[in-house]
């Protein structure tokens, strides 16, 4: 092939389609060339083969269903471990009074271990938020206390 | 591509500038050898020994088959087409 870049652009085909029709793919593009075909032209095509069959050959892959499917199971539980571990942002609501988004300006933890209690504060511009109540004393199967029960939000001074 | 080799086996750059001049579709150098892998994958094309550098491939028995059944049914695609709109007056 004259031009380097164009070689190049071959190389982005898989290895096994170059063995077979590399050779008579360079003659054609010297050929087309030759007859004052646009490099340009000749690039795009390239590129766009290069990625068509790379994408069929994953496609007709026999392990391309398991891959895609323990793709969908990965990500599927990494979002649902960060919307659970997701605090800031979220909207919580009281008992009908007000709802707000909670823009945090800080958490803390708090533990009662002498009853059990678990629970949480969430400070925003306007209001304190107390996350989790007594109802905390239920322990889940795992041994750690659940932060479930409601939130109560009162408005700073 | 199977259009092109029905008279006979050609070599890429023969092949490109047949399509180009019957169809009008000009094809690109990657386009047309995906397309050739796929037709040879299939049995329906054939490498042959080169001459002066150049690959040229043919039709096989299946191709040949293929092409027939594949004309048949777009000629008779046209043919409806064409009795349907001299039906409506055109």
């Amino acid at each position: 092939v004259h031009s380097a870049w164009l070689r190049w652009m071959l190389w982005l085909h898989p290895r096994k389609w170059r063995k077979v029709y590399g050779d008579d793919v360079s003659e054609l593009i010297d050929a087309m060339l030759e007859h004052q075909t646009r490099r340009s032209q000749i690039a795009i095509d390239l590129l766009g083969s290069a990625a068509r069959i790379r994408f069929r050959s994953v496609a007709n892959n026999k392990f391309a269903p398991a891959t895609a499917a323990t793709l969908v199971v990965v990500a599927f539980v990494s979002m649902s471990a960060l919307a659970r571990h997701a605090n800031v942002g979220d909207s919580y609501t009281t008992t009908g009074t007000f709802k707000m988004q909670l823009v945090a300006e800080r958490q803390a933890h708090h533990l009662d271990h002498a009853n059990q209690v678990h629970w949480r504060t969430v400070t925003t511009k306007t209001h304190v938020c107390r996350i989790g109540t007594e109802h905390d004393r239920d322990l889940s199967p795992n041994g750690k206390l659940q932060t479930s029960g409601a939130t109560i939000c009162v408005p700073r001074n | 591509v199977l259009t092109s080799l029905a008279n006979g086996p050609k070599h890429g750059y023969a092949l490109l500038k047949d399509i180009e001049d019957f169809s009008g579709v000009i094809l690109g150098p990657g386009t047309l050898y995906g397309c050739i892998a796929q037709l040879e994958q299939g049995g329906l094309i054939e490498g042959l020994s080169e001459e002066k550098r150049r690959r040229p491939f043919g039709l096989t028995e299946e191709g040949h088959r293929v092409l027939r059944r594949a004309l048949q049914q777009s000629a008779n695609i046209t043919n409806t087409g064409w009795i349907r709109l001299s039906g409506a007056g055109g």
